[in-house]
Protein backbone atom coordinates (compact mmCIF):
# COMPACT_ATOMS: atom_id res chain seq x y z
CA UNK A 1 0.00 0.00 0.00
CA UNK A 2 2.92 2.67 1.29
CA UNK A 3 4.55 1.24 -2.03
CA UNK A 4 1.64 2.63 -4.39
CA UNK A 5 1.16 5.77 -2.32
CA UNK A 6 5.24 6.70 -2.76
CA UNK A 7 5.39 5.66 -6.47
CA UNK A 8 2.10 7.79 -7.11
CA UNK A 9 4.16 10.86 -5.44
CA UNK A 10 6.99 10.51 -6.78
CA UNK A 11 5.36 10.45 -10.09
CA UNK A 12 3.56 13.61 -9.09
CA UNK A 13 6.48 15.58 -8.11
CA UNK A 14 7.81 14.65 -11.32
CA UNK A 15 5.18 15.89 -13.37
CA UNK A 16 5.11 19.08 -11.68
CA UNK A 17 8.87 19.59 -11.97
CA UNK A 18 8.85 19.08 -15.77
CA UNK A 19 6.11 21.29 -16.44
CA UNK A 20 7.40 23.70 -14.30
CA UNK A 21 10.97 23.35 -16.61
CA UNK A 22 8.53 23.74 -19.30
CA UNK A 23 7.08 26.35 -17.94
CA UNK A 24 9.60 28.38 -17.07
CA UNK A 25 11.63 27.16 -20.22
CA UNK A 26 9.02 28.81 -22.76
CA UNK A 27 8.59 31.83 -20.92
CA UNK A 28 12.44 32.83 -21.31
CA UNK A 29 12.46 31.74 -25.12
CA UNK A 30 9.71 33.82 -25.71
CA UNK A 31 11.45 36.70 -23.67
CA UNK A 32 14.30 36.15 -25.49
CA UNK A 33 12.59 35.99 -29.16
CA UNK A 34 10.61 39.08 -28.18
CA UNK A 35 13.76 40.84 -27.08
CA UNK A 36 15.02 40.63 -30.73
CA UNK A 37 11.91 41.68 -31.75
CA UNK A 38 12.55 45.10 -29.50
CA UNK A 39 16.08 45.41 -31.38
CA UNK A 40 15.34 45.14 -34.80
CA UNK A 41 15.20 49.42 -35.57
CA UNK A 42 12.13 49.91 -38.26
CA UNK A 43 11.24 53.34 -39.45
CA UNK A 44 7.67 54.81 -40.37
CA UNK A 45 7.34 56.81 -43.28
CA UNK A 46 8.02 60.16 -42.07
CA UNK A 47 11.47 58.77 -41.02
CA UNK A 48 10.68 57.96 -37.60
CA UNK A 49 12.08 55.21 -35.89
CA UNK A 50 9.15 52.45 -34.62
CA UNK A 51 9.09 50.19 -32.37
CA UNK A 52 6.64 47.51 -31.18
CA UNK A 53 5.88 49.19 -28.12
CA UNK A 54 4.23 51.60 -29.85
CA UNK A 55 1.20 49.22 -30.61
CA UNK A 56 0.15 49.88 -26.94
CA UNK A 57 -3.00 47.77 -26.07
CA UNK A 58 -4.07 46.94 -29.87
CA UNK A 59 -2.74 44.05 -31.97
CA UNK A 60 -1.02 44.88 -34.80
CA UNK A 61 -1.54 42.74 -37.98
CA UNK A 62 1.77 42.40 -40.30
CA UNK A 63 2.35 42.07 -43.72
CA UNK A 64 5.57 41.66 -45.67
CA UNK A 65 5.95 42.81 -49.37
CA UNK A 66 7.08 45.65 -51.54
CA UNK A 67 5.51 48.28 -53.58
CA UNK A 68 6.72 46.66 -56.99
CA UNK A 69 4.21 44.04 -56.26
CA UNK A 70 0.89 44.96 -58.36
CA UNK A 71 -0.58 41.55 -57.64
CA UNK A 72 -0.43 39.97 -54.20
CA UNK A 73 0.48 42.38 -52.11
CA UNK A 74 -2.69 44.75 -53.27
CA UNK A 75 -4.91 41.69 -53.15
CA UNK A 76 -4.09 40.67 -49.19
CA UNK A 77 -3.50 43.99 -48.16
CA UNK A 78 -7.34 45.14 -49.61
CA UNK A 79 -8.77 41.45 -47.96
CA UNK A 80 -7.53 43.36 -44.84
CA UNK A 81 -9.10 46.12 -45.39
CA UNK A 82 -12.47 44.69 -46.05
CA UNK A 83 -11.62 41.95 -43.29
CA UNK A 84 -11.10 44.67 -40.84
CA UNK A 85 -13.97 46.85 -42.00
CA UNK A 86 -16.57 44.17 -40.83
CA UNK A 87 -14.78 43.34 -37.47
CA UNK A 88 -13.18 46.47 -36.33
CA UNK A 89 -14.66 49.52 -38.28
CA UNK A 90 -13.12 51.82 -35.74
CA UNK A 91 -9.73 50.33 -35.16
CA UNK A 92 -9.93 50.01 -32.12
CA UNK A 93 -8.38 46.70 -31.63
CA UNK A 94 -6.43 46.25 -34.54
CA UNK A 95 -3.32 48.16 -36.50
CA UNK A 96 -3.21 47.18 -39.91
CA UNK A 97 0.92 47.26 -40.74
CA UNK A 98 2.56 46.93 -44.28
CA UNK A 99 6.55 46.31 -43.89
CA UNK A 100 8.05 46.76 -46.99
CA UNK A 101 11.17 44.12 -47.07
CA UNK A 102 12.42 46.04 -50.27
CA UNK A 103 14.37 48.98 -48.90
CA UNK A 104 16.69 49.81 -51.93
CA UNK A 105 13.31 50.91 -54.15
CA UNK A 106 10.85 51.27 -51.30
CA UNK A 107 11.84 55.07 -49.88
CA UNK A 108 9.48 56.07 -47.40
CA UNK A 109 8.11 58.61 -49.69
CA UNK A 110 6.86 55.46 -52.27
CA UNK A 111 5.48 53.64 -49.21
CA UNK A 112 3.64 56.42 -48.34
CA UNK A 113 2.39 56.96 -51.67
CA UNK A 114 1.24 53.22 -52.41
CA UNK A 115 -0.48 53.47 -48.94
CA UNK A 116 -2.55 55.97 -49.92
CA UNK A 117 -4.65 54.30 -51.99
CA UNK A 118 -6.44 51.40 -49.86
CA UNK A 119 -9.50 52.64 -48.45
CA UNK A 120 -8.17 51.98 -44.52
CA UNK A 121 -5.22 54.13 -42.55
CA UNK A 122 -1.82 50.94 -43.22
CA UNK A 123 1.01 52.13 -41.18
CA UNK A 124 3.60 51.95 -43.36
CA UNK A 125 7.22 50.65 -42.03
CA UNK A 126 11.00 49.48 -43.91
CA UNK A 127 14.48 49.14 -42.02
CA UNK A 128 17.71 48.92 -43.33
CA UNK A 129 18.36 44.93 -44.84
CA UNK A 130 19.99 44.15 -41.91
CA UNK A 131 16.77 45.04 -39.26
CA UNK A 132 14.23 43.44 -41.83
CA UNK A 133 16.04 40.09 -42.03
CA UNK A 134 16.33 40.07 -38.07
CA UNK A 135 12.41 41.19 -37.72
CA UNK A 136 11.34 38.49 -40.16
CA UNK A 137 13.49 35.45 -38.82
CA UNK A 138 12.40 36.41 -35.36
CA UNK A 139 8.40 36.60 -36.45
CA UNK A 140 8.49 33.53 -38.77
CA UNK A 141 8.40 35.48 -42.21
CA UNK A 142 11.21 34.99 -44.56
CA UNK A 143 12.30 37.34 -47.52
CA UNK A 144 14.51 37.29 -50.63
CA UNK A 145 15.07 39.18 -53.71
CA UNK A 146 14.79 37.36 -57.12
CA UNK A 147 17.07 39.36 -59.47
CA UNK A 148 19.36 37.48 -62.32
CA UNK A 149 21.20 40.37 -63.39
CA UNK A 150 22.38 43.09 -60.83
CA UNK A 151 21.40 45.91 -63.06
CA UNK A 152 17.95 45.02 -63.71
CA UNK A 153 16.20 47.67 -61.35
CA UNK A 154 12.55 45.34 -62.08
CA UNK A 155 13.67 42.38 -59.84
CA UNK A 156 11.11 40.67 -57.93
CA UNK A 157 10.85 40.05 -53.70
CA UNK A 158 9.66 36.50 -52.79
CA UNK A 159 8.16 36.77 -49.37
CA UNK A 160 5.73 35.42 -47.20
CA UNK A 161 2.43 35.48 -47.89
CA UNK A 162 0.22 35.51 -44.83
CA UNK A 163 0.07 38.18 -41.98
CA UNK A 164 1.27 37.94 -38.62
CA UNK A 165 -0.69 39.36 -35.23
CA UNK A 166 1.92 40.84 -32.79
CA UNK A 167 1.46 43.05 -29.25
CA UNK A 168 3.69 45.16 -28.16
CA UNK A 169 4.93 42.29 -25.36
CA UNK A 170 6.67 40.81 -28.91
CA UNK A 171 4.28 37.61 -28.60
CA UNK A 172 3.48 37.04 -32.28
CA UNK A 173 1.18 34.39 -33.74
CA UNK A 174 1.10 33.66 -37.66
CA UNK A 175 -1.95 34.21 -39.33
CA UNK A 176 -3.64 31.26 -41.56
CA UNK A 177 -3.16 32.28 -45.12
CA UNK A 178 -6.89 33.37 -46.72
CA UNK A 179 -7.22 34.71 -50.12
CA UNK A 180 -10.68 36.06 -49.17
CA UNK A 181 -11.63 39.28 -47.16
CA UNK A 182 -14.65 36.57 -45.37
CA UNK A 183 -12.14 33.62 -44.13
CA UNK A 184 -9.44 36.36 -43.34
CA UNK A 185 -11.56 38.12 -40.89
CA UNK A 186 -12.99 34.53 -39.33
CA UNK A 187 -8.55 33.89 -39.23
CA UNK A 188 -8.61 37.09 -37.80
CA UNK A 189 -10.45 36.23 -34.96
CA UNK A 190 -9.57 33.34 -34.22
CA UNK A 191 -5.66 34.01 -34.18
CA UNK A 192 -6.92 36.78 -31.63
CA UNK A 193 -8.80 34.87 -29.45
CA UNK A 194 -5.56 32.61 -28.72
CA UNK A 195 -3.49 35.95 -28.42
CA UNK A 196 -5.91 37.00 -25.76
CA UNK A 197 -5.82 33.75 -23.49
CA UNK A 198 -2.34 33.12 -24.17
CA UNK A 199 -1.75 36.69 -22.75
CA UNK A 200 -3.66 36.14 -19.51
CA UNK A 201 -1.19 32.77 -19.22
CA UNK A 202 1.80 34.69 -19.23
CA UNK A 203 0.20 37.26 -16.68
CA UNK A 204 0.05 34.15 -14.06
CA UNK A 205 3.67 32.29 -15.52
CA UNK A 206 5.27 36.25 -14.82
CA UNK A 207 4.68 35.25 -11.14
CA UNK A 208 7.15 32.34 -11.52
CA UNK B 1 -52.83 18.04 -66.16
CA UNK B 2 -48.74 16.36 -65.96
CA UNK B 3 -48.04 17.87 -69.31
CA UNK B 4 -49.62 21.46 -68.14
CA UNK B 5 -47.31 20.75 -64.86
CA UNK B 6 -44.03 19.85 -67.14
CA UNK B 7 -44.87 22.89 -69.49
CA UNK B 8 -45.34 25.31 -66.78
CA UNK B 9 -42.38 24.35 -65.09
CA UNK B 10 -40.13 24.54 -68.33
CA UNK B 11 -41.18 27.97 -69.16
CA UNK B 12 -40.13 29.30 -65.84
CA UNK B 13 -37.03 27.62 -66.11
CA UNK B 14 -36.37 28.86 -69.25
CA UNK B 15 -37.16 32.86 -68.40
CA UNK B 16 -35.00 31.81 -65.09
CA UNK B 17 -32.03 31.06 -67.24
CA UNK B 18 -33.05 34.38 -69.34
CA UNK B 19 -33.34 36.61 -66.98
CA UNK B 20 -30.09 35.22 -65.38
CA UNK B 21 -28.39 35.93 -68.55
CA UNK B 22 -29.44 39.07 -68.53
CA UNK B 23 -28.00 40.29 -65.43
CA UNK B 24 -24.89 39.00 -66.01
CA UNK B 25 -24.70 40.65 -69.80
CA UNK B 26 -24.89 43.99 -67.75
CA UNK B 27 -21.60 45.94 -68.07
CA UNK B 28 -20.23 42.43 -69.30
CA UNK B 29 -17.22 43.15 -72.44
CA UNK B 30 -16.24 40.89 -74.82
CA UNK B 31 -13.57 40.81 -77.22
CA UNK B 32 -13.85 38.08 -80.17
CA UNK B 33 -11.16 37.41 -82.66
CA UNK B 34 -11.10 34.23 -84.84
CA UNK B 35 -11.66 31.55 -82.94
CA UNK B 36 -10.76 33.25 -79.27
CA UNK B 37 -12.87 35.54 -76.83
CA UNK B 38 -11.53 37.73 -74.30
CA UNK B 39 -14.38 38.69 -71.71
CA UNK B 40 -13.93 41.74 -68.67
CA UNK B 41 -10.59 42.75 -68.74
CA UNK B 42 -9.36 45.00 -65.37
CA UNK B 43 -6.72 46.39 -63.68
CA UNK B 44 -6.62 47.87 -60.39
CA UNK B 45 -5.80 51.19 -60.09
CA UNK B 46 -2.69 52.52 -58.80
CA UNK B 47 -1.30 55.32 -56.57
CA UNK B 48 0.57 58.29 -58.47
CA UNK B 49 4.14 56.77 -57.82
CA UNK B 50 3.37 53.33 -59.05
CA UNK B 51 5.87 51.38 -61.52
CA UNK B 52 3.54 48.52 -62.10
CA UNK B 53 0.55 47.70 -62.49
CA UNK B 54 -1.50 44.11 -63.27
CA UNK B 55 -4.09 43.02 -65.78
CA UNK B 56 -6.62 40.26 -65.51
CA UNK B 57 -9.27 39.08 -68.02
CA UNK B 58 -12.03 37.34 -66.34
CA UNK B 59 -11.85 34.62 -69.25
CA UNK B 60 -9.98 33.96 -72.48
CA UNK B 61 -12.19 30.98 -74.14
CA UNK B 62 -10.96 29.43 -77.16
CA UNK B 63 -14.07 27.96 -79.17
CA UNK B 64 -12.00 26.54 -81.86
CA UNK B 65 -10.59 23.52 -82.87
CA UNK B 66 -7.45 23.46 -82.50
CA UNK B 67 -5.06 24.58 -79.53
CA UNK B 68 -3.79 28.17 -79.38
CA UNK B 69 -0.89 29.91 -78.09
CA UNK B 70 -0.51 33.12 -76.38
CA UNK B 71 2.92 34.07 -77.07
CA UNK B 72 3.32 37.65 -75.41
CA UNK B 73 1.38 41.05 -75.03
CA UNK B 74 2.14 44.53 -75.30
CA UNK B 75 0.79 47.79 -74.46
CA UNK B 76 1.89 51.48 -74.62
CA UNK B 77 1.40 52.78 -71.29
CA UNK B 78 4.31 50.45 -70.06
CA UNK B 79 7.77 49.66 -70.77
CA UNK B 80 7.66 46.14 -70.33
CA UNK B 81 4.75 43.68 -70.17
CA UNK B 82 5.11 40.15 -69.32
CA UNK B 83 2.62 36.80 -68.46
CA UNK B 84 3.08 36.35 -64.87
CA UNK B 85 1.58 33.86 -62.32
CA UNK B 86 1.75 34.14 -58.59
CA UNK B 87 2.44 30.67 -56.96
CA UNK B 88 2.59 30.31 -53.43
CA UNK B 89 4.72 27.76 -51.92
CA UNK B 90 5.26 26.95 -48.20
CA UNK B 91 3.84 29.89 -47.39
CA UNK B 92 6.00 32.13 -49.54
CA UNK B 93 4.40 34.08 -52.43
CA UNK B 94 6.38 33.90 -55.72
CA UNK B 95 5.90 35.67 -59.57
CA UNK B 96 7.01 33.24 -62.02
CA UNK B 97 7.19 34.42 -65.60
CA UNK B 98 5.34 32.38 -67.58
CA UNK B 99 6.72 32.47 -72.00
CA UNK B 100 3.77 30.93 -73.27
CA UNK B 101 0.54 30.12 -73.08
CA UNK B 102 -1.50 27.34 -74.84
CA UNK B 103 -5.21 27.50 -74.82
CA UNK B 104 -6.28 23.81 -75.70
CA UNK B 105 -9.68 23.35 -77.82
CA UNK B 106 -12.81 24.55 -76.08
CA UNK B 107 -11.05 25.23 -73.35
CA UNK B 108 -10.45 28.61 -71.35
CA UNK B 109 -7.63 30.13 -68.91
CA UNK B 110 -8.62 32.71 -66.28
CA UNK B 111 -6.49 35.89 -64.84
CA UNK B 112 -7.66 36.67 -61.46
CA UNK B 113 -6.21 38.17 -58.36
CA UNK B 114 -2.76 36.16 -57.03
CA UNK B 115 -2.22 34.06 -59.72
CA UNK B 116 -2.42 34.48 -63.58
CA UNK B 117 -1.83 38.05 -63.86
CA UNK B 118 -0.10 40.53 -66.89
CA UNK B 119 2.37 42.56 -65.59
CA UNK B 120 2.97 45.72 -66.17
CA UNK B 121 6.64 47.11 -65.52
CA UNK B 122 7.62 50.63 -66.43
CA UNK B 123 4.02 52.15 -65.81
CA UNK B 124 4.66 55.32 -68.02
CA UNK B 125 1.29 57.14 -66.23
CA UNK B 126 -0.64 56.03 -63.24
CA UNK B 127 -3.41 53.67 -63.48
CA UNK B 128 -6.57 56.07 -63.09
CA UNK B 129 -9.67 54.45 -61.97
CA UNK B 130 -12.55 53.95 -63.72
CA UNK B 131 -10.04 54.84 -67.11
CA UNK B 132 -9.38 52.33 -69.69
CA UNK B 133 -6.18 51.66 -71.56
CA UNK B 134 -5.80 49.32 -74.87
CA UNK B 135 -3.50 46.10 -74.80
CA UNK B 136 -2.88 43.58 -77.45
CA UNK B 137 -2.83 39.82 -76.92
CA UNK B 138 -0.33 38.06 -79.26
CA UNK B 139 -1.24 34.39 -80.38
CA UNK B 140 0.76 32.36 -82.95
CA UNK B 141 -0.36 31.85 -86.23
CA UNK B 142 -3.47 34.10 -85.60
CA UNK B 143 -2.62 37.00 -84.82
CA UNK B 144 -3.25 40.23 -82.51
CA UNK B 145 -6.36 40.58 -80.92
CA UNK B 146 -6.45 44.10 -79.00
CA UNK B 147 -8.78 44.23 -76.01
CA UNK B 148 -9.70 47.75 -73.45
CA UNK B 149 -8.71 47.04 -70.07
CA UNK B 150 -10.74 48.71 -67.57
CA UNK B 151 -8.87 50.31 -64.48
CA UNK B 152 -11.14 49.72 -61.46
CA UNK B 153 -10.30 51.12 -57.63
CA UNK B 154 -8.58 49.08 -55.59
CA UNK B 155 -11.50 47.77 -53.91
CA UNK B 156 -12.79 46.27 -56.62
CA UNK B 157 -13.08 42.33 -56.52
CA UNK B 158 -14.53 40.53 -59.94
CA UNK B 159 -15.41 37.92 -57.77
CA UNK B 160 -18.24 40.33 -56.42
CA UNK B 161 -20.90 41.79 -58.09
CA UNK B 162 -21.89 43.87 -54.70
CA UNK B 163 -18.55 45.25 -54.81
CA UNK B 164 -19.13 46.29 -58.68
CA UNK B 165 -22.45 48.34 -57.60
CA UNK B 166 -20.94 49.83 -55.03
CA UNK B 167 -18.25 51.83 -57.14
CA UNK B 168 -20.79 53.03 -59.39
CA UNK B 169 -22.87 55.19 -56.87
CU1 LIG C 1 3.75 39.93 -61.63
Amino acid sequence: MKKIIYSILIILVFSALSFGVFFISDHYAQKWQSNKLFKAKLYDVNGKTWSIKSLKDKLGIIYFGYTFCPDACPTALNNLTIALEKIDSKKLQFEPIFISVDPNRDKPKIIKDYLSSFDTIILGLTGTDRDLKSFTFNIGATYSLSREDPEDENYLVNHTVGFFMITSKGASLPIPYRNNPEDLARAIEQIKSIQMSNSKFKKISSIF
Amino acid sequence: MNQKLFFTTNILILTTIAFVSIISDIGAKNYTYKQVNASDPWARATSKLAKTGAVYIKNIHNKGKNAVKITGFSANIAKKVQLHNTVVKNEVAKMQHIEFLEIGPNKSVQFNPGGLHIMLMGLKRPLEKNSHFPLIIKFEKLGNLEIMVDIKNIGWSQKKPSNYKHVHH
